[in-house]
């Protein structure tokens, strides 16, 4: 079977998943989607860019005018390159784990939501309350009212290998 | 200690020394509201020339499409600018006397306004100087330039430097605290600064200036603020502090990274920290920085080390969060084509009932069944109308001791509906508040009876402040298909039938349209384009009872007469709907039926067989000859000699019919022009040049209509001419769509209000319900590929020549794309439907083993037959129910057998005695004679067996980590009966009460598991 997947079978692969995650988002079926919807079709086909590097992405994929809409003609390309370059990679778990650390100053173990809500709202590339909120919902430890960010990292790893 | 600060009005600063160049100096007030704050610019400024300006900086500052860009911005100024500032800009618009969006591009042209030098050093006796050079881009800015004193309670809160028409600061100090001046990198583009500000909310510069200078209480904490808040561009910020030593440049980028660079105040020296922009090469910025003390190491390190952490997290949880919304979009593109199969389901359901009537005569062995099924669907005349709805005749038993005007009002299900009446939401009707709701009250749920009985009060109670619109579910045909009969039937088992008939007559007395103000058009389903409001005004629109038929016509005359008439508005519904069907079908005599409503076929059994050929053969005629027409043409085709006038009647009637249906059921498309509805059956597709030509030709702004689901409760459409809403949240399953409602304004300008009406789900996180939905979705998608398992597994064999039993996942997502043709996300979905492959293969025997029906004996049935039975399986379901008379949920086994046999020829499919008795015996568990619907369709539930495969093993792995044992665990799904099972099913449209529990058992295992695991599987 090896030979079935040639560099052009990958290609042709690679786009056709894009596509499909592209047209989730084409609501008018005219192969043009919203640019605020842009990143999470990035996102969703398994990358992990920055704010930063979202930004400069979507610059290079705009109009010289810019419509408010993205092409899929202009989307390709760039997203196959994206995909077949492996750029942003995944996040290692233990990384993660030490991000979660270093705001846990005071080494406890766990994060108080106020505290984990103060970093991530004000600091770097700050979440929206909206964004805040449902991390929480999923977050919080409901009998110990914190985030055991150990026990989160892992869990949400385990809802990825689904 | 003294800080100054000294600031150079631009170049010509040396030259004309002699010249007074204090600017003017303003004091606005911070405790007078947003809007009126810069109010005394008038006592300083002639406003032409501040327009003039203004229109000066812009024009050569932005872009021309800026201008256009801007606009929506502009018209929801809150939503993207915060306050105090989005009021202070509409405040200087007012004063200025000009578009609002004037005033947002000048801030933030001014924004980009590159300044360009600042200096921060302290002499050798500690003093701190702190220097800003104002040479502006503009040689306009000079003169706008003045000095603003805002005021607190009397006193100067801060003070700042800046120009008129702007209200942020890139210069200001807080008196006794510190002194701030920011400078841009220059690093970027105009634009990028107002995606920066609209879509991640970042603050611009010069707000968080003003801001810090007003919240921070000293040096250090103005620091802390300005190297931590998210900016909508890259700057240098320069801080100056009162004591010794404190003097600092902050280098910031748009996302966050912040450098700190301090003064040294350890040696005394004087150093001088600049950020400068050469006229020479304006592109090219340089800091100059030296060495930084250790305590600013310290303070920078734990800064950069928190935020690298923020960021990280962020990241990742961004992404996670873009899967779990793109899993989110995709669950609703499932629900969304699953509910254009469903439409065709009701077309097939016609299709069988037309072929019975075509094939069996009176005399056939089926008679009975026949006369069984359509004797429940006699007409009832204006005459014996009011007769037979006469309260006095209905009886009350004599058991019944409860309050007489108590329907069954479940609370649960009502409290939210008549909640978001009462409380805070939007209150009870009432002159000032009149409400519209705009059909479709019935077939949304179990308790379509209820929320229909609150309106019809609010009707009575409130006649000129509640308007009811009808929907194309306001009709007892579709009630038959979509459950509102059944639960009327249900719920009233005495006077069911005699309600429906009432609410028959109801219906095809509500209106079909409403006008607000002669401005917003109000319709349930939409336009066309030959709607035409005048028309509409004076058809009897009462005479439409079901508007997937037209009237009947009143002419007293022979019995034959009667009936052929009568078949020639049928046959407009079948010449219209032709466009519609997607399927294909057999053509001749048989086509003449397939749109008929069962009202019909109760007359058309008495007939003999001599009048039903002699109308066949004009219909095969007249289907002929008008076939290429559009759907447009009715009744103008037949030109049957003997009656001239009964068809010029059906004529008018024909058209009248035509307005109707268009209202209720045609839905808004982005492509120009208007086409038959295929998916409906019914209605048109109408294009925004349809629209701006109704809108011109009626001098309306809106079409507000409903007919459709959407995600958030409400879209817009046609250049925001049409908006479609929809107020049943959780319509395809609990936690599929927010519902929303609209209200207007005196302006009429749309405000909304969305809502989640399950209670249920509330306790879940948004992660839990979107696992939930998702799951309902993909069973639904499972059962698709079930149904298609035969064409399925050819397509697979054809591609595996060495017949492995193996096909590569690419080869997999083109086939199921080609033959399910159903316009989805495969290779999205596939991680959700394929479990297991090995190598990147998928060993597709296997894969089917997993779509395997419920019922073990099923086995014994052939694939093919039992794909069939599952693809007609709503149409069985209707013919059982209707057979059921008694609505006792059982029907006899000859019933089912005669229901089965005329199926199997109607398919031309062969159904053996045998095969039928296997059904039976797989049904009918306690040898009864009679087969009970429910359990029969029971049947055909897919096993759920991923679910059940990812329950046990999520419960494992909670089990190994709480050492608790398993049964515990899992009892409450074992038997969860009771509230939940109701609330759980609450919301569905329609489904058998089997499946429920079924649903409402598994999701609950299913949160459980989402709530316990915390161990990621090895």
């Amino acid at each position: 079977m090896a030979d079935k997947y040639n560099a052009e079978t990958i290609i042709t692969e690679t786009q056709k998943r894009i596509s499909n995650a592209f047209d989730v988002f084409d609501h008018e079926s005219n192969k043009t989607v919203d640019v605020r919807e842009i990143g999470t079709i990035i996102r969703s086909l398994g990358c992990f860019p920055s704010e930063a590097e979202l930004h400069d992405i979507i610059a290079e994929l705009e109009e010289e005018e810019p419509t408010g809409f993205v092409r899929y003609e202009k989307f390709l390309p760039t997203m196959t390159k994206i995909l077949l370059e492996r750029k942003f990679r995944p996040i290692p778990e233990d990384l993660l784990l030490q991000a979660f650390e270093v705001l846990d100053q005071q080494k406890k173990g766990h994060l108080e939501p106020e505290e984990l809500t103060k970093y991530l709202t004000q600091e770097g590339e700050p979440f929206t309350q909206e964004e805040m909120d449902e991390m929480l919902s999923a977050a919080v430890d409901p009998d110990k009212n914190v985030i055991l960010y150990k026990d989160f990292v892992s869990m949400m790893t385990f809802d990825d290998n689904q | 200690m003294k800080l100054q600060i000294c600031l150079f009005l631009g170049v010509t600063f040396f030259s004309v020394s002699t010249a007074d160049f204090s600017p003017p100096v303003v004091n606005i007030s911070l405790d007078v509201p947003a809007f009126q704050r810069w109010a005394p610019l008038k006592n300083i400024y002639d406003i032409n020339f501040l327009r003039k300006a203004a229109s000066e900086v812009i024009d050569s500052t932005v872009p021309k499409w800026v201008h256009v860009a801007v606009k929506p911005i502009v018209e929801a100024l809150e939503k993207y600018i915060p306050q105090p500032y989005a009021g202070e800009i509409q405040g200087m618009a007012s004063f200025y006397g000009t578009d609002i969006s004037d005033i947002v591009l000048l801030n933030f042209a001014y924004e980009v306004s590159a300044f360009c030098t600042s200096i921060v050093t302290q002499d050798t006796k500690g003093n701190i100087f702190h220097g800003r050079n104002l040479d502006y881009p503009h040689d306009v800015l000079k003169n706008l330039t003045l000095d603003v004193h805002f005021m607190k309670n009397g006193k100067v809160a801060y003070r700042g430097t800046t120009f008129a028409g702007y209200v942020g600061l890139w210069t200001g100090q807080s008196p006794n605290k510190f002194t701030v001046s920011g400078n841009e990198r220059n690093k970027g583009h105009w634009w990028e600064n107002v995606i920066s500000a609209v879509l991640l909310k970042s603050s611009p510069v010069s707000w968080l200036i003003r801001e810090t200078l007003e919240a921070a209480v000293d040096f250090q904490d103005a620091v802390v603020r300005l190297a931590k808040v998210p900016i909508i561009t890259d700057v240098y910020y320069i801080l100056g502090g009162v004591n010794a030593g404190e003097g600092v440049v902050v280098t910031r980028d748009r996302g966050g990274s912040a450098d700190i660079w301090p003064l040294d105040p350890l040696n005394g020296k004087i150093t001088v920290y600049t950020t400068v922009m050469s006229a020479a090469t304006p592109e090219k910025y340089t800091t100059v920085v030296r060495d930084y003390s250790d305590s600013g190491k310290n303070l920078r390190h734990v800064l950069l080390k928190a935020m690298k952490a923020a960021v990280l997290i962020q990241r990742w949880y961004r992404q996670y969060a873009a899967r779990m919304e793109m899993r989110r979009r995709y669950t609703w593109n499932i629900f969304q084509s699953m509910e254009y199969a469903d439409l065709q389901d009701q077309m097939k359901l016609y299709n069988f009932l037309g072929y019975l009537m075509d094939n069996f005569t009176p005399s056939s062995s089926e008679r009975n069944l026949i006369s069984h099924i359509f004797r429940e669907n006699e007409v009832c005349r204006d005459a014996e109308w009011e007769r037979y709805f006469s309260y006095i005749n209905i009886d009350v038993p004599d058991i019944y001791s409860g309050p007489r005007l108590t329907f069954p009002l479940d609370m649960d299900q009502v409290a939210d509906l008549v909640e978001a009446f009462k409380n805070k939401q939007n209150g009870m009707p009432s002159m000032e508040k009149p409400y519209v709701f705009n059909g479709d009250f019935v077939d949304r749920g179990k308790d379509s009876i209820e929320i229909l009985l609150i309106l019809f009060a609010f009707l009575l109670v409130y006649p000129g402040d509640v308007y009811l619109n009808r929907g194309n579910h306001e009709d007892h045909i579709i009630n038959l298909r979509y459950g509102f009969t059944k639960e009327v039937l249900g719920k009233y088992k005495l006077h069911g039938k005699r309600i429906l008939k009432l609410l028959q007559k109801i219906f095809s007395w509500l209106p079909l349209v409403t006008v607000i103000d002669h401005r917003v058009l109000i319709v349930h389903g939409g336009i066309s384009d030959t709607t035409d409001l005048a028309l509409i005004a004076r058809v009897d629109r009462h005479k439409y009872v079901s508007a997937l038929k037209p009237p009947r016509k009143k002419t007293p005359s022979r019995s034959s007469l009667y009936a052929d008439s009568e078949r020639f508005d049928e046959m407009n519904i079948c010449k219209n709907r032709r466009g519609s069907m997607t399927f294909p079908r057999p053509l001749g005599a048989r086509e003449s039926f397939q749109r008929r409503s069962l009202q019909d076929f109760s007359r058309t059994v008495a007939r003999t067989a001599e009048e039903e050929f002699e109308v066949r053969r004009r219909q095969a005629e007249f289907s002929m000859s008008s076939f290429s027409k559009s759907h447009r043409i009715l009744g103008s085709a037949p030109s049957t000699e003997s009656e001239p006038d009964s068809s010029e009647i059906i004529d008018t009637g024909s058209d009248d019919w035509k307005q109707i249906l268009d209202l209720l059921w045609s839905d808004p498309m982005s492509q120009d022009g208007c086409v038959p509805n295929e998916v409906r059956g019914g209605g048109c597709y109408w294009g925004p040049d349809i629209t701006e030509d109704f809108l011109n030709r009626h001098n309306l702004q809106l079409i507000i209509r409903s007919h459709e689901c959407k995600q958030d409760g409400y879209e817009f459409c046609h250049n925001r001419k049409v908006l479609t809403l929809f107020s049943a949240s959780n319509y395809y399953q609990i936690g599929s769509n927010r519902g929303a409602f609209v209200r207007l304004g005196p302006d009429l300008v749309p405000y909304f209000v969305q809502y989640q009406a399950t209670t249920l789900i509330r306790g879940l996180s948004f992660r839990q319900s979107l696992k939930r939905t998702e799951h309902n979705a993909l069973k639904v998608l499972r059962e698709q590929l079930f149904v298609h398992k035969s064409d399925l597994l050819s397509a697979f064999q054809e591609l595996d020549k060495e017949n492995t039993g193996l096909i590569c996942l690419s080869d997999w997502a083109s086939v199921i794309e080609r033959v399910l043709q159903l316009d989805l996300p495969w290779r999205v979905l596939q991680p959700q439907l394929v479990s297991s492959t090995t190598d990147g293969m998928l060993d597709y025997h296997g894969w089917f083993r997993d779509l395997a029906l419920k019922r073990p004996s099923s086995e014994c049935i052939e694939q093919s037959m039992l794909e069939t039975l599952y693809k007609h399986r709503s149409t069985l379901e209707t013919i059982f129910r209707i057979v059921d008379t008694d609505n006792s949920g059982l029907i006899s086994f000859e019933d089912f057998r005669q229901t089965l046999k005329l199926l199997s020829a109607y398919l031309k499919m062969e159904i053996s005695d045998e095969v039928i008795n296997e059904l039976v015996i797989s049904t009918d568990t306690n040898n009864d004679g009679s087969i009970d619907i429910d359990e029969f369709m029971e049947a055909f539930q897919l096993v759920d067996k991923i679910r059940i495969e990812r329950g046990k093993s999520q419960l494992k792995f909670k089990q190994e980590y709480q050492n608790l044992p398993l049964e515990e665990k899992t009892s409450p799904s074992a038997d969860s009966t009771g509230p939940q099972i109701s609330q759980c099913s609450a919301s569905r449209t329609e489904d058998s009460p089997g499946s429920h529990t079924e649903d409402c058992s598994s999701s609950q295992t299913q949160d459980l598991c989402d709530i316990s695991v915390v161990v990621p599987p090895q």
